[in-house]
């Protein structure tokens, strides 16, 4: 149980996809100027993180390992996640049309996303076995939520205040996202896995 | 090799098999979930996201146009007018694609309600040392101290605006450019002071007609053609409507978006000005008149008493209005969405809301918001030169509001109604003793003040050197155009609020100001007025009995001593105490009064509306005259030389400056002169090494933002600060030093609890 909530600590903080690993950050920058739509956004990204990784997980082991077909994986993995993407477009819309109406155009915009790509590829890399992979899909998927809230709510108050002109827009918000990820390096050694 | 190739081979049909296995099982995964899990899709969606801007910006509370088309369509609740961008027009599409109705949408702009600069609202801006912030300055002192309402001029807004629609202009107060404002409301969320509000852009009319070729427009059948007539700019009181190249057109900017627009009920009959949302005419209840009777009401005249009759006597000269032409004046304010009144009146009176209570019926809720500001609307209504006429946008094309008439009426209201008990006078608060605070002078500055601090819980006593109180509305306007028992009204809310006036006192040379703090007293305040008259520096001058100065004469005249001073009385100056001194002594008895001024009628500092009644009581007005030297025989006044003058260049005052003409001397024959060019403060009852900080105009120098002297606790307001001013300005200056004894006793109260 423990080896669990250390991993999911891990996806979260220390290894955070997006502070650390560097991934995902097209809609970490386009995403983040506005808190309301990170929260969403958010909430979409580890919805299908997690199915995608499910759905990996079983096409790694049971189609692709048995057929040796592992070199195979990534372009598996692209199929994988599109599809799964318009899996849940479908049925959030039949079965909960308020979540739907939430994510709205932001549920597209993760089809071809590389966080939601990774979180599968180094599930099976590492061998996680299916609960592991989910519990580390979940971690990864709040891991990168809380990143892009922290930088929304910045961005937000860096809205009001007075920036120098040549730092205006993107400039001050990788400086901040640069700041942030030195502060995320600091977890780093917190938990030896 | 060949095995090899062989595997390989192999192994890539597998691969196909497998990448098309899965493919095919993911595509029927899909396939039957969308069939199973199918959503009956209404394809007006589709056709009202086609009609929406795609802009995705989200405004209308969806994520996307998708979506609200989505919601617009399927859910009832929606209202077909939530995108903001599109406007009234795809409100109109939406709604008329759903069958659900649109309301009118107004798309909103920010506006900047201060104006600065004036009164003191903005003028503080560079009080606050080291500080940029508007947030930070309004949490330490509070920021502006005379109006809660004031733009503290850092620019929070500006720095806040994504769009760059807001800038800082001359006098610190923003500026929005209503092109650029895109109505997000950051600005509004930023500001502390509230200065900045969203307000409903949705002009009452647009021009439909946008062709500007005569010729053309004759020629086409056009059945909304605009022909220039001009009825609709007649109507508009505000003069938003041009007409230029025979089209009308409507100026957003300076259209006010009136409550009942008069320009809608004009019928074109070209169709070509059109109402932009669902106005109906029903504003007008039967009985009354509608908008456009309204706005062709002409400024209703107050009562005045005959001239040649009043001059005779000291009864009251303007009677004011009665209640029918004042409900007609009433209904001539068109209560502006940002009041230019309100923002030029010293303090701030919020003349629009008390208007609109009136209008309604309410007039306990008019004397309630008057009351907020004015603590003594009655004088104030009287002989204030109401500088806030001056700002109505009534004015730009027909005649201002009559603005002090209602004030005066509202005032006169309250009076009656306090005296018959059916409302009470303000009372201190119970339980609340703050201390012990000192004002000396019981003009409208030291009472303004007094009202302020004891309404707080402050105990206050008002040392008064004369015998009565008032001040110079006591001592200098005369009887005619300030009753008495308006005066004595004042007191007697004073003396509700438990505020002692102890006359015959005050400071002099023995009493020194320090000696204030010793009996307790924690603040002590200067309100002790401008009673020096200036001198005119000419030969003559003070050496002949029957030269007196002008408030000399007018206080003894207002104290009782109703004695005529001379037969021919010759009054130098062209100020509201000259033309008071001129009216008070035909009213004396005397015949022949004369004023002489060195510029000309326009020039003329004092009320128009004053100098139009001294002549109407015949007084004899000498214009471009320029006194040289009192003559005099025997030590009596014979006379004074005076000499023709002309006028050049403007000075700095903005007043063409007099030139004398050389050879144009002659003599003016009068037995008595009375000086009335100008005042200052009279520092002569300031004990030696009081070490106040004394302006080359023996006014006292304060600090802008506090009135704080020099002295640790010594304010100083009023005439006292400015020289003479208006009665208003000490009222503002009352308020402001008020606030500002307060903030100080309680920043040493908080020190005492802390040692």
């Amino acid at each position: 149980m423990f080896e669990y909530l250390l991993l999911f600590l891990s996806a979260v903080l220390i290894n955070n996809f997006v502070l650390t690993r560097f991934l995902g950050l097209c809609i970490f920058f386009g995403v983040s100027s506005s808190f309301e739509a990170s929260l969403g956004m958010g909430v979409a990204v580890t919805a299908v993180m997690v199915v995608a990784s499910f759905f990996g997980w079983l096409v790694y082991f049971f189609v692709l390992t048995p057929l040796n077909l592992t070199f195979f994986t990534t372009i598996c993995f692209v199929l994988i996640v599109a599809s799964t993407v318009q899996m849940v477009d479908i049925v959030t819309r039949r079965f909960a049309p308020k979540l739907y109406a939430m994510w709205g155009i932001y549920l597209m915009l993760i089809a071809t996303n590389c966080v939601v790509l990774s979180v599968p590829l180094i599930n099976v890399e590492n061998d996680f076995n299916l609960v592991r992979s989910l519990v580390h899909s979940v971690g990864a998927g709040i891991g990168f939520w809380l990143a892009i809230l922290i930088m929304a709510s910045i961005r937000e108050k860096l809205a009001h205040s007075e920036v120098p002109e040549s730092f205006k827009g993107l400039g001050i918000a990788f400086v901040t996202a640069g700041l942030l990820s030195l502060a995320f390096l600091g977890f780093s050694g917190m938990i030896a896995l | 090799m060949f095995i090899l190739s062989v595997v390989s081979l192999s192994h890539s049909v597998t691969l196909v098999i497998v990448l098309g296995a899965l493919a095919l099982a993911f595509g029927l995964l899909l396939a039957f979930a969308a069939k199973k899990l199918a959503v009956a899709y209404n394809p007006l969606i589709d056709e009202v996201a086609e009609e929406l801007p795609k802009g995705q910006c989200g405004q209308c509370g969806f994520a996307g146009c998708q979506q609200y088309a989505e919601a617009v369509v399927t859910r009832p609740e929606v209202p077909p007018n939530l995108c903001v961008p599109g406007g009234n027009d795809v409100a109109q599409i939406v709604s008329i694609l759903t069958g659900k109705k649109a309301a009118e949408i107004k798309p909103r702009k920010a506006v900047v309600l201060c104006r600065g600069g004036r009164g003191g609202t903005s003028a503080q801006k560079f009080m606050y040392d080291g500080l940029d912030d508007c947030i930070a300055a309004s949490q330490l002192y509070g920021g502006d101290l005379a109006c809660e309402f004031s733009c503290l001029g850092f620019g929070n807004c500006v720095r806040a605006c994504p769009y760059g629609a807001l800038s800082l202009d001359g006098v610190g107060v923003p500026t929005v450019d209503p092109v650029k404002c895109t109505g997000c409301g950051l600005c509004v969320s930023v500001c502390p002071r509230n200065v900045i509000a969203l307000v409903p852009t949705d002009k009452p009319s647009v021009v439909r007609c946008r062709n500007q070729d005569p010729q053309e427009r004759a020629e086409q059948i056009c059945a909304m053609s605009c022909v220039g007539c001009g009825h609709c700019k007649d109507i508009c009181p505000h003069g938003a409507i041009t007409v230029k190249n025979n089209v009308a057109s409507v100026d957003y900017e300076r259209c006010q978006s009136c409550p009942e627009p008069a320009c809608l009920v004009v019928e074109c009959k070209f169709g070509a000005i059109v109402p932009n949302h669902n106005f109906k005419v029903p504003y007008t209840e039967p009985g009354k008149l509608n908008p456009v009777e309204r706005i062709e009401l002409a400024r209703q005249n107050e009562r005045h008493l005959d001239p040649v009759e009043r001059a005779k006597t000291f009864d009251e000269v303007n009677l004011g209005m009665e209640k029918e032409k004042i409900d007609l004046e009433i209904l001539r304010c068109v209560r502006c969405t940002i009041p230019a009144c309100t923002e030029r009146c010293p303090i701030h009176n919020r003349i629009g809301e008390y208007v609109g209570l009136l209008a309604k019926g309410d007039e306990i809720g008019a004397i309630k918001v008057l009351r907020e500001t004015n603590p003594m609307p009655s004088l104030l209504g009287r002989v204030c030169p109401h500088p806030c006429e001056s700002k109505c946008i009534r004015g730009a094309k027909a005649e201002a509001t009559s603005i002090h008439a209602i004030e005066r009426y509202v005032g006169d209201l309250e009076r009656r109604l306090k005296k018959e008990g059916k409302i009470a006078r303000p009372t201190p608060p119970a339980g609340v003793d703050l201390g012990r605070v000192a004002i000396i002078g019981a003009g409208p500055a030291g009472i303004t003040a007094a009202f302020d601090l004891a309404s707080k819980g402050y105990k206050v006593t008002i040392f008064e050197r004369s015998p009565v109180s008032g001040g110079m509305t006591h001592l200098g306007i005369p009887e005619y155009r300030l009753p008495r028992d308006v005066i004595d009204d004042i007191l007697e809310d004073l003396r509700s609020l438990k505020v002692e006036i102890k006359y015959g006192e005050g400071i002099d040379k023995n009493r020194p100001l320090k000696s204030f703090f010793e009996q307790d007293y924690q603040a002590l305040l200067l309100a002790i007025g401008a009673y020096k008259g200036l001198s005119l520096g000419i030969e003559g001058e003070g050496q002949f009995e029957g030269f007196i100065d002008v408030l000399e004469f007018l206080r003894r005249v207002n104290l009782g001593d109703k004695t005529l001073p001379g037969k021919k009385i010759l009054v130098i100056g062209g100020g509201n105490s000259a033309i008071d001194a001129a009216r008070t002594s035909l009213r004396l008895g005397c015949a022949d009064v004369n004023i002489v001024y060195r510029r000309s009628k326009a020039e003329m500092p004092a009320n128009p509306e004053e100098i139009e009644d001294a002549e109407k009581e015949k007084v004899t007005m000498h214009y471009l005259v320029a006194p040289v030297r009192i003559t005099g025989e025997a030590g009596r006044v014979t006379g004074m030389e005076v000499i023709r003058c002309e006028l050049g260049e403007p000075d700095a005052s903005g007043r063409r400056r007099p030139v004398p003409i050389k050879g144009s001397e002659y003599h003016i024959a009068a037995d008595v002169i009375i000086p009335a060019i100008s005042q200052k403060p009279d520092l002569s009852c300031l004990a030696q090494g009081h070490g106040l900080s004394i302006s080359r105009w023996d006014s006292f120098e304060v600090d802008e933002k506090t009135l704080e002297t020099n002295q640790h606790g010594i304010f100083a307001a009023g005439d006292a600060v400015t020289g003479p001013a208006t009665v208003v300005q000490a009222v503002a200056a009352g308020h402001r030093a008020a606030s500002a004894i307060d903030e100080f006793c309680a920043a040493r109260r908080k020190q005492a609890a802390a040692a």
